[in-house]
């Protein structure tokens, strides 16, 4: 049987916690989603990342390390995975990969975080043009098909990108309460835009997470770039000129700063991936981000 | 010089070469764009990169530097081909100048002795007016003598004139010039003279035109082998022209007139020595003469003019290395 996307995902989260105590990531999420009821089920060890409100100091006085309280029937939570599955998702990122494989393994290792702890995971892929839902479902093989649709959809010669057209749609049609991840392309976010996430935010808790594309002024010259939209070719010569390549630089900072101001503005967290070897520590991070600020 | 001014060897390289640009053209754009599209990469909004002043500032230069790079490829191209079809020149060669042969008779008898270093002088004269013509010079007293055979040797021609105006003004030092002229019967012998300087022409079975300028008084004293008569008859046989120089130092006698008849019999001219136009005269009558009888044995000559395709090629490949060097700093 062939790898499927879960697994590669799964073997990045193992990879990654041999620093790092998978156990931790786990924590982190649980305690951003937790969702408390008050029945209380067992006593486990404190691991870092857990809420220290959590902590029954009763039983930890009389034991040798920090125990924390578990309840049963936590509530559970929907993961909704907006994808955005135009064409230019399916272009390069910094790393060389295709973007799309960093958006699966930023919402592969998510969506596993939440199917461990129990919540329901959905998807939300389109492109420009069409909008495709995906169910709430609490399965690891519902993932892994959610996982697939994103891979299959995002093709070279797919739809256009614009990720306002699966907000809208969320918008429209979305009446319960959903934790959002978004998995954007790497654009300008136009007024529009940032009117969809004012509106959104209000009911719906959001992580934002760009994919960045490719810098063409670094591509080797041996290699052709063009754009996936029109097909244009960026002649080499130009785009490999020093001064061109420190205009973009300048550029893309300029852009960074003002999208991630927006976003500050409107209190969503967001990170920034270029490679799927980043995908574990930069999604620990803006987990404990997301912990912090919600304290 | 226009280009097509010029004539090309081998054209047909011309029609070869660009096809085979053309061939090579296309098989270079399919092994690039095959390239390409194994080693492509799909880059999203580039209109980040597109839209940068910087970036169209560079893309218009690019675009400079290449239409400079295709037009000098082009030129280069191009020149190298019409250069490899080797352009020729063309100069439509009259050959005239150089089919005259003149032959200078020059009297050396005792009446004479006093006008020779004048003749000889005028003979130097005349010789300038010429280029190209084959000039001999013979003298005769009693027997006739070739100084120097047809020659277009000018510097020879003109050093033996001066050896012979100085035998001529009587430098004994230059007596061996007088060799041979006085084996015949008497002195002066005008027919026997005339008779060799008309047989001293040779490659007699090319139609050349040959003139004799025919220096002497006519005044005879002995028995000539031929009379000036027959020595005219047979230059005209043999279509050679006489022009006749006397000194005239008895004015226009029956000698004189005699002389005048029989030059004048082979379609040449007659001039007084003191006549101021004689000189121009006789040139004058030299070349017309020639002219009309040779016009049509001009000839096309062909050489190699590269220059114009060397010259253009050059640039072209300045323009090439110019426009192909990477972004220099």
């Amino acid at each position: 049987m062939t790898t499927t996307l879960l697994t590669k995902v799964k073997s990045k989260l193992f990879v990654h916690a041999r620093r790092k105590s998978r156990n931790l990531l786990e924590g982190e999420y649980a305690s951003v989603f937790h969702g408390r009821s008050l029945d209380y089920d067992d006593l486990r060890d404190y691991v870092p990342g857990d809420e220290v409100r959590d902590i029954d100091w009763r039983a930890t006085a009389r034991h040798q390390a920090p125990l924390v309280k578990r309840y049963v029937a936590t509530r559970k939570q929907n993961l909704m995975l907006v994808v955005d599955t135009g064409r230019g998702m399916a272009a390069t990122t910094r790393s060389g990969e295709p973007k799309k494989s960093v958006a699966i393994a930023a919402a592969g290792l998510v969506g596993y975080l939440a199917q461990r702890h129990g919540d329901l995971i959905g998807l939300v892929r389109g492109t420009a043009d069409s909008t495709v839902a995906h169910d709430l479902r609490g399965s690891e093989a519902h993932l892994e098909l959610l996982l697939r649709a994103v891979d299959t959809s995002t093709v070279l010669d797919g739809g256009q990108s614009n990720l306002a057209t699966q907000l809208r749609w969320i918008v429209r049609n979305v009446r319960r309460r959903l934790v959002l991840l978004v998995v954007a392309d790497d654009k300008e976010l136009d007024p529009a835009l940032d009117e969809l996430l004012r509106r959104l935010h209000v009911q719906h808790e959001i992580l934002w997470i760009t994919v960045e594309d490719a810098d063409p002024t670094v591509i080797d010259g041996d290699r052709t770039a063009y754009d996936v939209a029109d097909t244009y070719t960026l002649p080499t010569l130009v785009r490999l000129d020093p001064r061109v390549r420190a205009a973009y630089a300048a550029s893309v900072a300029e852009r960074v700063r003002r999208t991630s101001e927006l976003l500050d503005r409107r209190g969503i967290n967001h990170a920034r991936l270029g490679s799927s070897d980043e995908v574990v520590a930069t999604i620990f991070a803006l987990l404990e981000r997301q912990r912090r600020a919600r304290r | 010089m226009e280009l097509n001014g010029l004539d090309l060897k081998w054209p047909g390289v011309l029609g070869l070469g660009t096809l085979l640009g053309i061939l090579l053209a296309y098989a270079v754009y399919r092994h690039m764009s095959r390239r390409q599209a194994r080693a492509a990469a799909a880059v999203a909004n580039s209109s980040a990169l597109t839209e940068l002043p910087e970036y169209r500032r560079a893309l218009r230069l690019h675009r400079i530097r290449m239409a400079v790079l295709a037009a000098s490829a082009v030129l280069l191209g191009g020149a190298a081909l019409v250069g490899a079809a080797r352009p020729l020149d063309t100069t439509i060669d009259k050959p005239q100048t150089r089919s005259r042969d003149i032959m200078l008779c020059l009297d050396i008898s005792g009446s004479m002795a006093a006008y020779d270093a004048t003749l000889v002088s005028t003979f130097k004269t005349l010789v300038t007016s010429f280029e190209g013509e084959r000039i001999g010079l013979v003298i005769f007293n009693s027997s006739a003598a070739t100084v120097f055979p047809l020659t277009d040797d000018y510097d020879f021609i003109n050093d033996e004139l001066d050896s012979a105006s100085r035998a001529l003004t009587g430098d004994p030092e230059y007596d061996s010039f007088f060799a041979g002229t006085f084996n015949g019967r008497g002195t002066s012998l005008i027919g026997d003279g005339l008779a060799t300087c008309a047989s001293s022409f040779d490659k007699v079975d090319l139609q050349r035109a040959r003139s004799v300028v025919f220096a002497t008084d006519n005044h005879l004293a002995g028995r000539p082998i031929i009379d000036v008569d027959e020595a005219g008859e047979l230059a005209k046989a043999k279509g050679v022209r006489v022009y006749g120089l006397n000194p005239e130092e008895d004015g226009a006698d029956d000698e004189a007139m005699e002389m005048r008849d029989i030059v004048t019999g082979t379609g040449g001219r007659y001039f007084a020595m003191n006549d101021q136009a004689a000189i121009k005269g006789i040139v004058d009558a030299v070349q017309l003469q020639e002219a009309t009888l040779i016009d049509a044995a001009s000839r096309s000559l062909y050489s190699d003019n590269p220059t114009l395709p060397i010259a253009l090629a050059g640039i072209g490949l300045v323009g090439v290395i110019g426009a192909s060097r990477r972004w220099a700093s």
